[in-house]
């Protein structure tokens, strides 16, 4: 077959062995790879109700059929389990060499089950796997785990590793790679720290064949020049962090913990100011022509820079009502290093020092709390002490959710969260289309599985609110096409029509016949079957929800532009589940399920 | 009447340009976008092929007009009137 091995390989680190399964064509059509092939994975491998730090919860890595074609931005892959955030589907992307890699060793997806009594390091190759001991590296930052396995294994080699975060268990871990690059949401790197996995290397050269490949190298070339044109223009330039300073003016980025009270000026932590004042370089990811990643020089951190996005520069800014420079810049490169989510890390000290402000930490947690000069000084020591899980660390490393859970006394009302994943850094009472995405994903508050604030943004978003399920709807769909291909979400404008250009590709990749229709209809089938293990997994319907304070804090008297009732919210979910064919309760009807090949 | 403006300036456009905000006054009551294109490339003539569109009198598409910080419209739809904020803001809004 062309672009696929058609094989898994499973690992089990229970009893050290492993096995190869074949991976039928029928599936990779339906599924395709990345994200949902990972959904169908777990759906199968990860048995009903397994808490997700069993040792039944499968930690899938899946390449794609993309991957190794060598056109721009699809290097990539993603990471799926069963989260411990929000206990419904986890999935998170990454990039670079490490999805060559995993698909070099012959394997469309590599499935990691059991729990080790002793911390190992995996060493995947051609000749076989070992299960090495990594209790020296126990500790290690997620760079010097890194650097450590380069320099003993040899070239060649891409690795998956965990920083002191994962190790511990902190609910939002995340799986770092290729110098810092991270599989970040949903906490992915606690169930790898939950299997004692402190790292998993791969090497492998296997060729694949494609299709039609010299229509390949046309589109190879085409996109490559595309992908230097106006529609890439801001992530070459500043990067995501361009979107500070605008979203400030739009009101629509979170300050305060979403109190958007703050006398601060959050210029000075621009992309526009950072760029013009801090020593900026371009990176990117293995066969990306963009490069949209901007490596910030740390004042007074030495020579140590940080891979610089929005969401961390909100996270660990405005969000905790931080706008000091180098206090953000360092406790983001200390998040990549611990090997953490900077949005759930930075949402959770939010939560927990609003609450310190109004005095509603027990005194039996202040005791733990260590002492601080002040708000940037805070950060910073919470930020150590959950990735330790030591004192306060311990309690907040189990995310705004749970701690909010455990103090009550109203607090659960401003622990900015959905389903368990704390909030990026889009304002939904501004941002209608993206609160009703925030509240209705399978992966909690998640901006990367719809992108729906592109509806929001838009001159023609105007509809009214029965029209947004439509639009999210859309949006999820047109997602998990780009997240199972995979594409990078910045080259998606490069596109005049991407269901008939990315079928046309996938066509020559695989020597498949799919129509344009049958690959949007592939997304549809994803996001159906993400939900269905949702609803397995427990989900009830008041879950698809936002916040309290979203509802009762209006930025604003204008009620059309700055603020969302709950029962508008109500509204524009009921077109949501009408636009999915759902029932009013949110459920799948089984004729749906049918309709979609999804067996259950 | 005569009329004037902000234009503010938002990613690449502002570190092109060196500046956050200009101030343009127009003498005739009646500007709309392409007036604003040919006043900022007179001042500014490093824009135009990187925001600008000189010729088609219009912002290149990863570029978008924002009037006041609310909403997005086409410059077609522009209507500027005197004190107006008129924001120049990269188009892509993902991250």
């Amino acid at each position: 077959m062309f672009g696929y091995h058609n094989k898994i390989l499973i690992i089990d680190v229970s009893s050290k062995s492993w096995r190869w399964e074949d991976l039928q064509e029928e599936v990779l059509k339906d599924f395709i790879g990345g994200s949902g092939l990972g959904a169908y994975l777990l759906f199968n491998y990860c048995p009903p109700r397994t808490d997700p730090f069993s040792p039944e919860n499968p930690l899938i890595f899946c390449a794609s059929p993309l991957v190794g074609s060598r056109l721009t931005t699809t290097s990539k892959f993603a990471v799926v389990s069963k989260s411990p955030q929000t206990g419904f589907i986890g999935d998170s992307l990454s990039s670079s060499s490490l999805a060559l890699s995993i698909k070099g060793i012959g394997a469309d997806a590599v499935i990691i089950l059991g729990s080790s009594n002793q911390w190992l390091s995996l060493k995947v190759d051609e000749s076989g796997i070992q299960f090495n001991d990594a209790s020296h590296l126990i500790g290690n930052t997620t760079s010097t785990t890194e650097g450590h396995l380069i320099e003993t294994l040899g070239p060649g080699y891409g690795t998956a590793c965990i920083g002191p975060a994962g190790e511990n268990m902190v609910r939002f871990a995340s799986i770092s790679n290729d110098g810092g690059r991270q599989a970040g949401r949903t906490g992915n790197g606690a169930v790898m720290g939950s299997k004692k996995i402190k790292a998993i290397s791969f090497k492998g050269y296997k060729k694949l064949n494609y299709f039609n490949e010299l229509s390949l190298s046309e589109t190879r070339r085409q996109l490559a020049i595309k992908s230097l044109g106006e529609a890439t223009e801001k992530y070459r330039t500043l990067g995501t962090m361009a979107n500070l300073s605008v979203f400030e003016r739009l009101k629509v980025l979170p300050i305060g913990n979403f109190r958007n009270q703050s006398n601060k000026d959050f210029q000075s932590i621009s992309g526009e100011a950072i760029h013009n004042e801090e020593k900026v370089s371009t990176s990117h990811c293995a066969n990306c022509t963009i490069g949209c990643e901007k490596l910030v020089t740390i004042p007074n951190g030495g020579s140590a820079k940080v891979r610089l996005e929005y969401q961390s520069l909100f996270a660990l800014g405005p969000l905790v009502g931080i706008s000091d420079r180098e206090t953000i810049l360092k406790s983001s490169k200390f998040c990549d290093e611990m090997g953490m989510d900077t949005i759930s890390a930075g949402s959770t000290c939010a939560w927990f020092m609003e609450a310190m402000q109004k005095g509603l930490i027990p005194k039996r947690w202040l005791e733990l709390l260590p002492i601080y000069e002040n708000d940037e000084d805070l950060l910073t020591k919470l930020l150590n002490a959950i990735s330790e899980r030591s004192g306060i660390g311990d309690i907040l490393a189990e995310g705004s959710a749970r701690a909010s859970k455990e103090i009550g006394l109203g607090t659960e009302d401003f622990a900015m969260h959905v389903k368990g994943l704390e909030m990026p850094g889009y304002e939904p009472r501004s941002l209608h289309t993206m609160a009703l995405a925030l509240a209705v994903s399978t992966r909690g508050a998640c901006h990367n599985r719809s992108s729906a604030y592109e509806y929001d943004f838009a001159s023609s978003s105007n509809g009214g609110k029965s029209s947004k399920g439509r639009m999210v709807v859309e949006g999820e769909d047109y997602s998990a096409v780009m997240d199972s291909l995979i594409w990078c979400k910045f080259v998606r404008k490069v596109f005049d029509e991407f269901y008939v250009e990315s079928s046309e590709i996938l066509n020559n990749v695989t020597g498949w016949d799919m129509d344009p229709n049958q690959l949007a209809r592939c997304g549809e089938r994803i996001n159906n079957l993400k939900k269905q293990f949702n609803i397995r997994e427990g989900w009830v319907k008041d879950q698809d929800n936002l916040p309290k304070r979203i509802f009762t804090e209006p930025l604003s008297d204008d009620e059309n532009r700055q603020s969302l009732s709950e029962s508008d919210l109500g509204i524009m979910i009921k077109s949501y589940y009408d636009a999915r064919e759902w029932t009013s309760d949110g459920l799948i009807p089984e004729s749906k399920l049918k309709s979609l090949g999804i067996e259950c | 009447m005569a009329i004037s403006l902000t234009v503010e300036l938002y990613g690449n456009s502002r570190i092109i340009a060196g500046q956050k905000f200009i101030q343009l006054k127009f003498a005739e009551s009646k500007v709309g976008a392409a007036d604003v294109i040919k006043e900022l490339a007179l001042l500014f003539p490093s824009l135009d092929g990187k925001v600008l569109d000189l010729g088609g009198k219009k912002l290149l598409s990863s570029y978008v007009f924002n009037l006041n910080g609310v909403g997005f419209q086409g410059p077609q739809k522009l209507k500027l009137r005197d004190g107006d904020s008129l924001l120049i803001l990269p188009s892509q809004a993902g991250g």
